[in-house]
Parts: structure tokens; C-alpha cells; sequence
């Protein structure tokens, strides 16, 4: 018998309405989370990867429109939930971490009351306690004189510190699934390794289910077990990760591994892979692929078919009429484009 | 005092006096502690560093925008202030990261191209629209954009503005302070071939500013990494790449988390902590968060060590080794 995965979304459509008409940011995206691992989804600015996952933690705008027709974690319908009820599981079972730092912390709280307040809230810690245990993950996450950061403000602390503090506020309650949108972006390298570092074994540690954002394939490749890439609000390619960095089947997925410079691979000063064009606009109905304008490999029925995700093999799917095939050429997506 | 470097600087120091609040004692804070670098013709010079190091304050200082408290920085062979500054910053322009905030919202794009044309005086109106023309189809910007507005533009048209800008009075150096950190990774790597291609069309130097270290390695000829206001180790990026000595330079190459599934995000043991400039710690700054440390590292600076493959600060490395 098979266990249910720990998260499961199926057919995730999430649409604003704006004066312009309807974008419809996120477009029948279903993937699963297993108990324990990591799911990273990527993709570039406005592929609709953020909202997907403000969509799943139910923090959309109130302009947005979001229906599925299943969206479960750890047992819970969250399709079934009250406001309420949604607030209560956010935060004491599963948790969201945010992108800026800088505005992401309260300004007239002090990082102490802000962070005893996540277990106040949810666990029904004392203050005493709450505060104790703040400074406890503080150090954890490398903060350095904990009990004197527990009385300063968030603009007392630089960019990396607030995203530390944040991270140790995220871990306080100890969730079992966390959703992690570019945690570590604005970080500097040695600071994004150690909380990646930190993270991952936290995640070991206690069992946590994950889903992180990034645009980062490096990150991705290091952290990740399976990884989504979306592009125009739809999931384009999945796939465990050692398979879609060594055979990516999707066009976009490969023109993105081409455009990084891979240290003892691309060869210094030669060009990078580039992807023309740019991303597709999210209004209306989509006609087709939506990646087709910039895919090398188009044709006529790429405009106009209807594009399903499709199953390529055991635990792989890809969103494209034509996916570039395991053995089309083995180092292709190592070189850079002719 | 002769040098063949286009840019060199000679010992230089920064420091600021900051107060933590209204009555709290004035502290000084030593930014950049007498930092030495050369930047010779062709060359790609890259900055490393983690935030607070003293990146953007020595880029301030290269390009005028801030006077050293001590040393000296000199261009091409002749000091600073020989010159007028309207003709250095003809030598030296820069591109800086967020291409958000770096271009007038109320300008349009050919008169934000323009501008440095205009005060330099260079030519009538119908010349200066040739440059600009020909400026902005050398770094792929259509010419319909010439009245355009920035908003109207994507990151990626955004950062090629800030780059025609930056090259429309023909510099020969380019300070990029993280040129493509703020963008999407297929526009990054859309700004860099850019990079690479004008340096090799129009023989430009680069300064680069980055804490991507791939994106170094890619495009860097020469390194110098940073901590706490000096240049720790510098030298030929490859050799740096391929050998780096200080234990700084190791545990940041260390940190790179190039695309490689399976191997995990590695434990680099450096103390998370980024020392407070206002306490620098004594001897060695990097002491405290140093794997290799020793008892000397604590009391006594460690000498600069030069050789034919680069220089570098640490005890470990006392004598030249050949």
C-alpha cells in the first residue's frame, strides 16, 4: 500500500482580475510532496511560482481567485478550512518564508516580542519561555549575542541578520512542512551555504517536508529531490534532480541550465546560452505552448495544440509536444549554444 | 612615480566616525584598511567579498564619489587630483546593480544616454543622436527606444541602458558593481555575453563587483577577495581558482553551490558571523571564523606576501613560497 504523499495539489489555478481583464497567474499545476523531501520549484520573475505557493498557504490578495481540485497537507483539506482554522495551521504546522527580509518583520516590534509571539500564539509557551527559546534559535541560525538582538528593532539589523531572524522565527515551532520562497537571495555566498546547510539538516533532523523557491540551479541542485520548473504560470517539467540537470527534457529547461556558468565546465570568457525573447504575458486564455515564441525547437502545431503534462517515464512529466530525447545528444546541455 | 596600470591604488584607507545614537560615544570605522590593487589594461578585475567588507566604499572611492582618508589613487600613471574631474570620469564610468533605481523614471531612455554626452559637450545635438544611435544598437537596444521611458522597459533593457550610458563617452574602464545580481538568470546571462563582447570589441577594462563566484570565474582575469576593509589574496583568477591559499578564499570558493546534484550543501565551518567593523578583531581580522588559526593569528597582523602568482595576507603564509 502506498503512503499519500505529504502535500498534494491538483489542478491549482489561481487568477487576479484586474481593470485589463483576468491574468490567470497559475494554470493547472498538481504536484506532490513526499513526507521528508524537498520540492524545489523554479522559474524566472513571473512564472507564477511565488503564487503558487501564497496560493497553497492561503495568503493570497483578496483580488485573487484560486480553485483546485485538491490541496492537502499533512492530512488536512485545506480546500475545507475557515480563515481561521487556516491561521491556525500557518505557523504552528506548516510555515512560509518570505523573500525581503526588509519587509517581512514588523517595524514596531523588537525581534523578541515578534518571535515569542510565534509560540505564545501556537504552543502556549510563556513569554519567559518564548524568549528563551528565541534566543536559543538565534544562535542557531548564527546570530551572534542573541539576548541583546531579542530588544532591538528589525532596523537596527542589516538585510542578512532580518532574514537569519526570520528563518529562526520560521524554525521556532518546529513545522513539519515549510515553504520557502528565495530564502537566501539577498544573502551573501557563505551565509546562503550555511543556512542551506542549517536547513537541510533541520529538515533531516525533524522530518520536514519542503517546498523552495528559487531561481537559483545551484541551489536547486543541492538541495532539491525533485524539482518543478514553471514558465508562464504552468509547471513545464518535473523531475527527480539528479535526472533533469543530466537529461532536462523540457527546451526552457535546458536553454536555463545553458545560461549559468558552470565552474569546470562552460569555458571562461566563452559565451553563455541565452534565451531570446522574453516571458509571455499571463492575460487570457493561452493558445498552444506557452514557451513556443522563444523555443528553438517550434513548430506550427506548438501554436496551436492544446499542451497536456504528460508522463515521460517513472516520476518524470513534461508540458512539451516534442521533449528533447535522454540520449539526443549527451553533453548537450553542459556546452554552450553554437 | 610612473605605473603602467590604468587604475592603481596605493595604500588606501577609508574611515568613518558613526555614533549609535544621539548621545552615544563617536566611533571610527575603518572601512577600507590601506588597500593596494592594480588594474591593468584588458584586464578583468574581480572584487570579492561578503556584504560589509568594503566593496562599495573602495567603488565609491575609484570613482570619485567619495575622497580616501588616506593613500592615494592613481589613473592612468598620474595621481587623482592632477586632473580635472570632468576628464576622469571620462576614463571611468559605472554600471551599477539595481537598473530599477539607477535610471531617472522621468527621462527618456535617449536622454538618459545622452546626458553624459551632453555635459561633456560632445558635439551638436545630430552628432550626439549618432553616438547614441550607435551606442544603443552596440549593446542590443532597439531604436525605438529612444523615447521610451525606463518603466516601459524589462530588467534585462533596463541594465543594457545603464551599460550604453555607462560606454557612450568611449571609458576605458567600466566599474560593474553586481551587474546582473538583481536579474533573471536567462537575462543575466544575456548581460554577461554583453560584457564579454564589449570588452573584446572596445578593449575595456572591467572592475567587477560580485559575490556570485561562478560568475567570476567565468569572467574574471584577476581576483582580489576582501574582508573587513583589505584585500586578503589576490592574484590571477585561475590561480586562485584552482589553488586558493588564504582559508578565507578557500571557505568562500567552498561555498559556491555550483550545479551538482547529489553532493549536498557543504558544511564550509565558518563561523556565521561577520565580525563588526566598529570592534575589528585583533591580529589577523579573520581569526575568530578562521579553521587553521593559530595563537599568533590572534595577537599579530599577518604580513603581505607577494610572489609571482599574487599576494596574500596570512600567517600560514609567512614566506614567499616559490
Amino acid at each position: 500500500m502506498s503512503v499519500e504523499p505529504f502535500v498534494q495539489v491538483e489542478s491549482l489555478n489561481i487568477e487576479f482580475a484586474t481593470a485589463r481583464g483576468t491574468i490567470k497567474a497559475v494554470r493547472d499545476v498538481s504536484f506532490s510532496v513526499e513526507q521528508g523531501k524537498t520540492l524545489c520549484i523554479v522559474g524566472e520573475s513571473g512564472s507564477g511560482k511565488s503564487i503558487t505557493s501564497l496560493g497553497l498557504m492561503g495568503l493570497l490578495p483578496p483580488t485573487a481567485k484560486r480553485n483546485a481540485t485538491r490541496l492537502r497537507v499533512g492530512g488536512t483539506d485545506l480546500l475545507s478550512l475557515d480563515r481561521r482554522a487556516m491561521a491556525d495551521v500557518r505557523g504552528s504546522r506548516m510555515a512560509m518564508i518570505f523573500q525581503e527580509p526588509m519587509t517581512s518583520l514588523n517595524p514596531s516590534l523588537t525581534i523578541g516580542e515578534q518571535m515569542a509571539e510565534m509560540l505564545t500564539r501556537h504552543r502556549g509557551s510563556s513569554r519567559k519561555q518564548a524568549l528563551e527559546k528565541a534566543a536559543f534559535w538565534l544562535e542557531k541560525v548564527g546570530i551572534p549575542a542573541a539576548t541583546n538582538r531579542l530588544r532591538q528593532y528589525p532596523h537596527h539589523l542589516s538585510g542578512g541578520l532580518r532574514q537569519r531572524v526570520m528563518i529562526a522565527m520560521m524554525l521556532m515551532c518546529e513545522p513539519e512542512f515549510i515553504i520557502a520562497d528565495e530564502p537566501t537571495t539577498a544573502l551573501d555566498v557563505s551565509i546562503q551555504a550555511q543556512i542551506l546547510f542549517l536547513l537541510s539538516s533541520l529538515q533531516r533532523e525533524l522530518g520536514m517536508t519542503m517546498i523552495f523557491i528559487t531561481h537559483d540551479l545551484g541551489v536547486v541542485s543541492r538541495i532539491a529531490d525533485h524539482v518543478a520548473v514553471m514558465y508562464g504560470g504552468q509547471l513545464v517539467e518535473l523531475a527527480p534532480t539528479a535526472d533533469l540537470f543530466a537529461r532536462p527534457q523540457h527546451p526552457y529547461t535546458r536553454g536555463l541550465i545553458n545560461c549559468i556558468p558552470i565552474p569546470g565546465k562552460t569555458k571562461p570568457g566563452a559565451h553563455l546560452g541565452s534565451i531570446p525573447g522574453s516571458i509571455p504575458s499571463l492575460a487570457g486564455k493561452l493558445q498552444g505552448c506557452a514557451f513556443a515564441p522563444r523555443c528553438d525547437f517550434a513548430t506550427a502545431n506548438c501554436r496551436t495544440d492544446t499542451l497536456a503534462l504528460r508522463e515521460t517515464g517513472s516520476d518524470r512529466a513534461v508540458r512539451c509536444l516534442y521533449p528533447i530525447k535522454p540520449n539526443a545528444s549527451p553533453d548537450i546541455a553542459l556546452e554552450g549554444t553554437q | 612615480m610612473k605605473t603602467d596600470a590604468l587604475l592603481e591604488l596605493r595604500d588606501v584607507s577609508r574611515s568613518f566616525i558613526v555614533r549609535n545614537g544621539l548621545f552615544a560615544p563617536k566611533k571610527q570605522l575603518q572601512a577600507v584598511r590601506g588597500v593596494s590593487l592594480k588594474l591593468m589594461p584588458g584586464d578583468v578585475l574581480a572584487l570579492v567579498g561578503e556584504s560589509g567588507c568594503g566593496k562599495t566604499t573602495l567603488a565609491k572611492m575609484l570613482l570619485d564619489t567619495l575622497p580616501p582618508s588616506s593613500g592615494q589613487i592613481l589613473r592612468g600613471g598620474s595621481a587623482a587630483n592632477a586632473r580635472n574631474r570632468r576628464e576622469r570620469t571620462r576614463q571611468l564610468q559605472a554600471v551599477f546593480q539595481d537598473p530599477y533605481s539607477s535610471l531617472n523614471p522621468r527621462k527618456t531612455i535617449g536622454n538618459i544616454v545622452s546626458l553624459p554626452l551632453r555635459v561633456h559637450q560632445q558635439g551638436n545635438p545630430a552628432e550626439i543622436r549618432a553616438t547614441v544611435d550607435r551606442i544603443m544598437n552596440l549593446v542590443g537596444l532597439p531604436p525605438r527606444f529612444y523615447n521610451s521611458y525606463p518603466n516601459q522597459l524589462s530588467g534585462g533593457q533596463r541594465q543594457r541602458v545603464a551599460i550604453a550610458r555607462a560606454l557612450v563617452l568611449r571609458p576605458e574602464i567600466i566599474i560593474c558593481d553586481e551587474p546582473t545580481s538583481a536579474l533573471d538568470v536567462s537575462v543575466q546571462s544575456q548581460i554577461l555575453n554583453l560584457l564579454i563582447d564589449l570588452r573584446a570589441e572596445l578593449g575595456l577594462s572591467y572592475l567587477f563587483i560580485s559575490h556570485d563566484l561562478a560568475v567570476v570565474e567565468h569572467l574574471a582575469s584577476k581576483v582580489a577577495v576582501m574582508y573587513l576593509g583589505r584585500i586578503v589574496e589576490s592574484g590571477n583568477a585561475r590561480t586562485i581558482f584552482d589553488n586558493p591559499r588564504h582559508p578565507y578564499t578557500r571557505a568562500l570558493l567552498a561555498s559556491v553551490l555550483t550545479p551538482d546534484p547529489g553532493k549536498g550543501v557543504p558544511d564550509i565551518q565558518l563561523g556565521a558571523t561577520f565580525p563588526n567593523p566598529l570592534a575589528p578583531p585583533s591580529g589577523c581580522a579573520f581569526h575568530p571564523r578562521c579553521p587553521l588559526a593559530r595563537p599568533e593569528c590572534r595577537i599579530e597582523a599577518p604580513p603581505n606576501v607577494v610572489d609571482e602568482t599574487g599576494a596574500v595576507e596570512c600567517h600560514l603564509y609567512k614566506e614567499p613560497i616559490l
